[in-house]
C-alpha cells in the first residue's frame, strides 16, 4: 500500500514538473499553492524583513520558472529539494549583499553564558515561536544554523557556501545553539510566571 | 555539550509552514504570464531593483572601508625584534702572498700565477676593477707585515666571485700607478662576534576576515652587526680605485703611500664592521577566505657598514651606507585558530634595488686625518631574498592582536661588488614580536 501510495505521489509530482516546463499557467498556479507556504516559512528563517522575504520569494519563483527546463526529476521529493535550495541561494546572496559591518557580533559583545549542562525544553512552544527566536539571531550564526540543523550542511560545506572558514562556523553554530538555549529558558520562564 | 535538543528541534520544525505573502501569486502571475498587447513587462526589474540597492550599500561600504585604511596608514608603525645568529667561527687567518724573501721583485704576472696556487680553497670575494702592476722598478724592499709572511709586491688582477683573491699593495712612494686592491672575504675569516638585542613593539595591519584590505606600516631592526677581521690591507668593496679616473687618486696614493710607511713595522689587520639594517615599509595585505592571505608592499632599508684598515694610529677609514627600495611578496596561511589564539605560516620573497649610496673614506696618519671627498656608489644589481616564519597571535579584543613571528631569511647573491650585511650574513634567522592591528569587514 505505501510502496503504491509513493509512486502515485511519483507519477504526479512527474506530471506537475512536465506541466510546468509547457509553462502551462494552471500548473504553475497549483505549484504555487502547494509550495509557497513551506517556503515562506524557509525563507523567513533566513530573512527578517517582510518585505524582504516577499522579495526573495518572487525572485526565487521567477527564477524557477525560467531555470524549470535544467531541473532534472529524481523521483519524489526531487523537486521540493530543488527549490528549497534556490531559494536558500538567492537567500544567501541577499545577505551577503546586504551585509553590514555591525551584523557580525564579535565575541566581545556577547554576554558571557555558562555551559548548561540541562537540555532546553521545547516540547510545548508553538513552532512560529521557535521561528521567531530563531529569526531573533545574529545574522551570521542564524546561516550557519540553519544550514547546519535544518539543510544538514557539514561546517566545510558551510565556510564554502558563506567563505567563511570552517572553524568559523563551528564557533558561530556553537554560539548560536547557546543564545537559543538561553532564548527558550526564558520562554518558559516568563511562561512559568505567567501561569 | 549534547545535541539530541537540535535534532529533536529539527524534527519539530520539519513540515512547518507560514502563510504566504498577500498577492504574491497575482504578482508573479502578472510578471509571468501578463499578455497585454504592446506592454512589455521585465520580468527582472524587482530583482534588478534589489540588485542596484546591494550595489549602493557596497559602495558605501568601500568608501568607508578605504577611508578607515587611509586613516590607519597616518597611524600605524610597526618595529619588529629580530634575533640574527651569529656564525661566529674562528677562522685561520688568511695566507697572503707567500714570498719569503723580502726583498725579491718580480714580475706581476709571476706573482699572480703563485697567488693562485696558495690560495687553494679560500673563497673571496673581489671587485670588478683589475690594474695591473706595471711598476717594474721596484727596488725597493717594501713589504707589508702579516701574520706569518712577508710580502712583497702588490697583486692585481680582478676577478669574479669564487675565484682567489689577493693580496698586499706594493709600496713604492715614487711611482704608483695603478694599485689595486681586492678585498677577500671569506666565511672562514675571524668574525667578531657582537649580538645586541633590542626589544621593540611592533605594529602590523594584516587581514583577519575573508576580503578585507588592510595595511601596515612596518619597520625593523635587525639587531646584530657582522664584523670581520682580517690581516694584511683590504678594502670594502675590492679596489680602490687608483686609475687616472679618480679624481681622488692624489690623495689617495700619498696618504696610502704615508701609511703604509707608517706601518711597515707593525701589524696590520683590517675590520669591517656591518650595522644592523634598518628597514621600515608600508604592506598591503589581501585575505582570500578565512585561510589565505596575500601581502605586498614597499619597503624601504638602509644599510650601513664601516671599515678600518691598518694599524691603530695609521689607518684608512671608509664607511659605506646604501639606500634600498625592496617590493615584498608574501603568502599567509592561516593553519589555527581557537578562540583568542591564532596561527599561522607565512612565507615569501623580497625584491629590493640600492637606489643610492655613499662612500667616504678618510685616512689616518699618526694625529693628522686626510678626508676625501664623497662617492657615490652606484649598483645595478637587484637584491633578492627569500623567507618562512610562523606566527601565533592572540587577540587582544577591538581588532587588536599581539603576535611573535620567529622565521628565517635568505639574502641571495646579488653577484655585485658591494660588500654588506646581505652578504656576510646570507641567512638569518630572526623573530618579530608585536600589535597588529586588523580592519574589520563585513562577512
Amino acid at each position: 500500500m505505501f510502496i503504491q501510495q509513493k509512486t502515485k505521489k511519483d507519477m504526479i509530482e512527474k506530471k506537475l514538473v512536465e506541466r510546468l516546463r509547457n509553462k502551462e499557467q494552471a500548473a504553475w498556479k497549483e505549484f504555487y499553492e502547494f509550495y509557497s507556504s513551506h517556503l515562506t516559512y524557509v525563507c523567513m528563517r533566513y530573512i527578517k524583513g517582510q518585505e524582504d522575504v516577499r522579495d526573495i520569494l518572487q525572485n526565487s519563483f521567477i527564477k524557477i520558472y525560467h531555470s524549470i527546463n535544467k531541473f532534472e526529476y529524481k523521483g519524489a521529493g526531487s523537486l521540493k529539494a530543488w527549490i528549497t535550495r534556490l531559494l536558500i541561494n538567492e537567500s544567501l546572496k541577499f545577505l551577503r549583499d546586504t551585509a553590514t559591518l555591525e551584523s557580525s557580533v564579535s565575541s566581545d559583545e556577547l554576554p558571557s553564558i555558562e555551559d548548561e549542562i540541562e537540555e532546553p525544553l521545547f516540547d510545548d512552544i508553538p513552532e512560529s515561536e521557535i521561528l521567531d527566536m530563531i529569526r531573533s539571531l545574529p545574522d551570521g550564526y542564524r546561516m550557519v544554523f540553519n544550514l547546519y540543523v535544518f539543510e544538514k550542511k557539514s561546517h566545510r560545506e558551510i565556510g564554502v557556501l558563506l567563505a567563511i572558514g570552517e572553524s568559523s562556523s563551528a564557533s558561530q553554530f556553537h554560539r548560536a545553539k547557546k543564545i537559543l538555549m538561553q532564548k527558550i529558558k526564558t520562554y518558559n520562564t516568563l511562561r512559568i510566571n505567567a501561569l | 555539550m549534547n545535541d539530541k535538543w537540535i535534532n529533536d528541534l529539527e524534527q519539530k520544525m520539519k513540515g512547518h509552514t507560514e502563510v504566504g505573502p498577500e498577492g504574491l501569486w497575482e504578482d508573479l502571475e502578472q510578471k509571468l504570464f501578463a499578455q497585454e498587447k504592446g506592454k512589455v513587462i521585465p520580468l527582472y526589474a524587482d530583482t534588478v531593483e534589489q540588485i542596484n540597492k546591494a550595489k549602493l550599500v557596497n559602495r558605501r561600504n568601500w568608501v568607508k572601508r578605504l577611508l578607515a585604511i587611509a586613516a590607519c596608514i597616518i597611524a600605524v608603525t610597526t618595529i619588529g625584534i629580530q634575533f640574527l645568529k651569529q656564525e661566529g667561527e674562528l677562522l685561520p687567518n688568511i695566507n697572503v702572498i707567500k714570498e719569503g724573501e723580502r726583498k725579491n721583485i718580480v714580475d706581476s704576472k709571476e706573482h699572480i700565477e703563485e697567488t693562485k696556487e696558495l690560495q687553494g680553497d679560500e673563497k673571496a670575494i673581489v671587485s670588478n676593477y683589475t690594474q695591473e702592476l706595471k711598476d717594474n722598478d721596484l727596488n725597493k724592499p717594501k713589504g707589508i707585515g702579516t701574520n706569518e709572511n712577508k710580502v712583497d709586491r702588490a697583486v692585481v688582477e680582478s676577478l669574479n666571485i669564487g675565484q682567489e683573491l689577493v693580496l698586499n699593495p706594493i709600496i713604492n712612494t715614487d711611482k704608483i700607478e695603478e694599485l689595486s686592491i681586492a678585498l677577500i672575504q671569506d666565511k672562514h675569516t675571524d668574525v667578531l662576534k657582537e649580538g645586541q638585542i633590542k626589544e621593540k613593539l611592533v605594529t602590523q595591519i594584516e587581514p583577519q576576515k575573508r576580503k578585507g584590505l588592510s595595511l601596515g606600516l612596518l619597520s625593523s631592526n635587525m639587531t646584530s652587526n657582522s664584523s670581520q677581521a682580517q690581516t694584511g690591507y683590504a678594502s670594502m668593496n675590492g679596489a680602490v680605485r687608483f686609475d687616472s679616473k679618480n679624481p681622488n687618486i692624489e690623495i689617495a696614493n700619498t696618504a696610502l703611500a704615508e701609511i703604509y710607511t707608517a706601518n711597515l713595522d707593525k701589524e696590520v689587520n683590517t675590520k669591517i664592521n656591518h650595522k644592523q639594517p634598518l628597514r621600515f615599509g608600508l604592506s598591503v595585505s589581501y585575505a582570500l577566505g578565512d585561510k589565505w592571505g596575500l601581502n605586498s608592499g614597499i619597503t624601504y632599508t638602509k644599510l650601513s657598514s664601516d671599515l678600518n684598515s691598518g694599524s691603530l694610529d695609521n689607518k684608512i677609514m671608509m664607511n659605506q651606507t646604501l639606500h634600498y627600495i625592496g617590493i615584498p611578496v608574501q603568502v599567509n596561511y592561516n593553519i589555527w585558530q581557537k578562540g583568542n589564539f591564532s596561527a599561522y605560516v607565512n612565507g615569501g620573497a623580497l625584491v629590493e634595488k640600492a637606489i643610492s649610496g655613499t662612500l667616504t673614506t678618510k685616512y689616518k696618519i699618526g694625529d693628522k686625518i686626510k678626508e676625501e671627498p664623497k662617492e657615490n656608489i652606484n649598483t645595478k644589481s637587484i637584491q633578492a631574498s627569500v623567507n618562512m616564519s610562523v606566527g601565533m597571535e592572540y587577540k587582544l579584543g577591538k581588532g587588536v592582536g599581539l603576535f611573535v613571528e620567529p622565521g628565517v631569511r635568505y639574502y641571495f647573491d646579488d653577484n655585485s661588488s658591494i660588500s654588506t650585511i646581505y652578504k656576510e650574513k646570507p641567512f638569518n634567522f630572526n623573530a618579530q614580536i608585536g600589535l597588529r592591528y586588523s580592519i574589520p569587514t563585513k562577512k
